[in-house]
């Protein structure tokens, strides 16, 4: 499973509603991604990854694409993951 | 940086009010809440106070109120530390404890101070707080202030708290933080659950009761009561301005706790204390409470489910909560704040959310008919409902999804 794919199903499974989620979506315009939504996801990210991230890396964040770009750019190690 | 800059920043978007034609905010009431409220120079019958149960203007406690202020003045002019904390207060707050079921109490100004304050007194950044995705404003600011951990999990689900509560590590302290009634939809958490979990993994479960004291349970004493909760572990608190029908917000819990808190809480400690005259109010509530719970209990269901199958059969989606709320899922702010209109338009009194206080787009306007509201009121409000229904999906056609 690619970093992408791995990102998508856990933006998914953390949503309060079942919907379908791709690179492409909109956290807050699509699945209205309130901050504590926001940190559900880091907090799920963080145990898949067993990563630690920095509590402003995700601030700025607007599409899950952005969310892997940020991902690989603090943890580039995250690819080579199985 | 400029004086003017910092101003223009502060100015409001007035873009939703102009949209949707109408501010439904800080309207200006003219009257107390007894039947029917006066705005703008109109009568209305209010379906927006948390008055469930009918006693903001009982002249009983409008005399206890009068008593409280003749014997102890307005004010005490001091924080509960130095000279505010009259007999009377005290008596309120071990009764107020007593009543939910719990040691000790303490009493503060509000219930946003109760809960905002609670967290910084008993928690440090080495601590974790996990809090119910849709807590109230004053408990997600609160558990903020501490600057711990915050985990959030999905709301009124206890499958994903028990597989958030299985991985924190590294903590000194866990809390669990929710409401007990959820009050932009009328969901009850399931306490039960959320306490058999903080029992198995050593954490302080945190519950605002502030929309089910005087309204759950047999005999009114609150959500605890109501899923009988007898050794309850945790921090309780409550506001005193909803169904008790006055102002304030009550902590209680272990007497350990509560005495910290009187001398570690900064919101308690630097507050100028309940002002005599309400802690007396609330004290008089107490009494109705005692000996007509059950027939206002009776009203205030019979209204909610008068008004539930109205709003239902007009074709309004309203959210099956338990509690005695009725919450219309309006859609966008710009139709939340529409639906709003439109039911001020028939001279009812509504409350409408949007984001941030609900979910992007699914704004929603509440409906809360106390047990003080005349049935032949709400009677004829339900009647008006089709009219309601019907301007407002007219509207909606014409100004678009919004």
């Amino acid at each position: 499973m690619s970093l992408e794919e791995k990102v998508v199903a856990i933006v998914a499974k953390t949503a309060e509603k079942k919907k379908t989620v791709t690179l492409d979506t909109d956290l807050m315009r699509d699945l209205g991604t309130d901050s504590l939504a926001l940190l559900m996801i880091i907090q799920a990210l963080e145990d898949e990854f067993d990563i630690a991230i920095p509590d402003d890396a995700f601030k700025k964040v607007k599409t899950v694409r952005e969310i892997v770009a940020q991902l690989r750019a603090h943890f580039p190690r995250l690819d080579a993951a199985p | 940086m400029t004086l003017a800059a910092f101003y223009d920043r502060l100015r409001l978007d007035e873009g939703l009010v102009r949209e949707a034609e109408f501010n439904p905010y800080y309207r200006h009431l003219q009257s107390w809440l007894g039947d029917p409220v006066r705005i703008d120079g109109r009568d209305f019958l209010n379906l927006a106070a948390n008055d469930y149960l009918g006693l903001a203007c009982d002249p009983r406690v409008g005399q206890a109120i009068t008593a409280g202020v003749s014997r102890y003045g307005a004010s005490l002019c001091g924080t509960p530390i130095a000279t505010g904390c009259v007999d009377l207060l005290r008596a309120l707050e071990e009764r107020l404890a007593a009543f939910v079921g719990l040691e000790d109490g303490v009493v503060l100004p509000s219930c946003y101070q109760a809960n905002n304050g609670l967290f910084t007194a008993v928690a440090g950044r080495d601590d974790v707080i996990l809090i119910d995705h849709f807590a109230h404003s004053s408990l997600i600011e609160g558990a903020r202030a501490v600057g711990c951990k915050i985990r959030p999990f999905r709301h009124n689900d206890p499958g994903h708290l028990e597989s958030l509560l299985g991985k924190v590590r590294g903590h000194r302290q866990a809390f669990v933080v929710t409401e007990s009634v959820f009050s932009t939809e009328g969901s009850i958490a399931p306490l039960g659950a959320i306490v058999e979990l903080c029992d198995r993994f050593g954490a302080v479960p945190v519950v605002d009761d502030s929309h089910g004291i005087g309204v759950l349970g047999a005999n009114g004493r609150g959500v605890l009561e109501h899923f009988g909760q007898t050794g309850f572990p945790g921090i309780y608190t409550a506001s005193l301005g909803k169904a008790l029908a006055n102002a304030g917000g009550l902590i209680a819990g272990r007497r350990a706790l509560i005495d910290h808190l009187r001398y570690y809480c900064p919101h308690l400690v630097y507050s100028t204390a309940l002002p005599p005259g309400v802690a007396a109010g609330v004290g008089a509530v107490l009494d109705i409470i005692g000996t007509e719970f059950p027939a206002r209990r009776r009203r205030l269901w019979e209204h909610r489910d008068t008004l539930r199958q109205g709003l239902a059969a007009v074709g309004f989606t309203v959210l099956s909560g338990e509690a005695p709320i009725n919450s219309i899922l309006a859609g966008t702010p710009v139709q939340t704040i529409r639906l709003a209109r439109e039911f001020y338009a028939a001279g009812l009194l509504t409350t409408p959310f949007v984001h941030p206080s609900v979910p992007l787009n699914e704004g929603r306007v509440r409906l809360i008919a106390g047990a003080g509201l005349p049935p032949a009121r709400l009677k004829a409000a339900v009647e008006a409902l089709p009219t309601i229904a019907k301007a407002w999906q007219a509207g909606s056609l014409v100004g678009g999804p919004g």
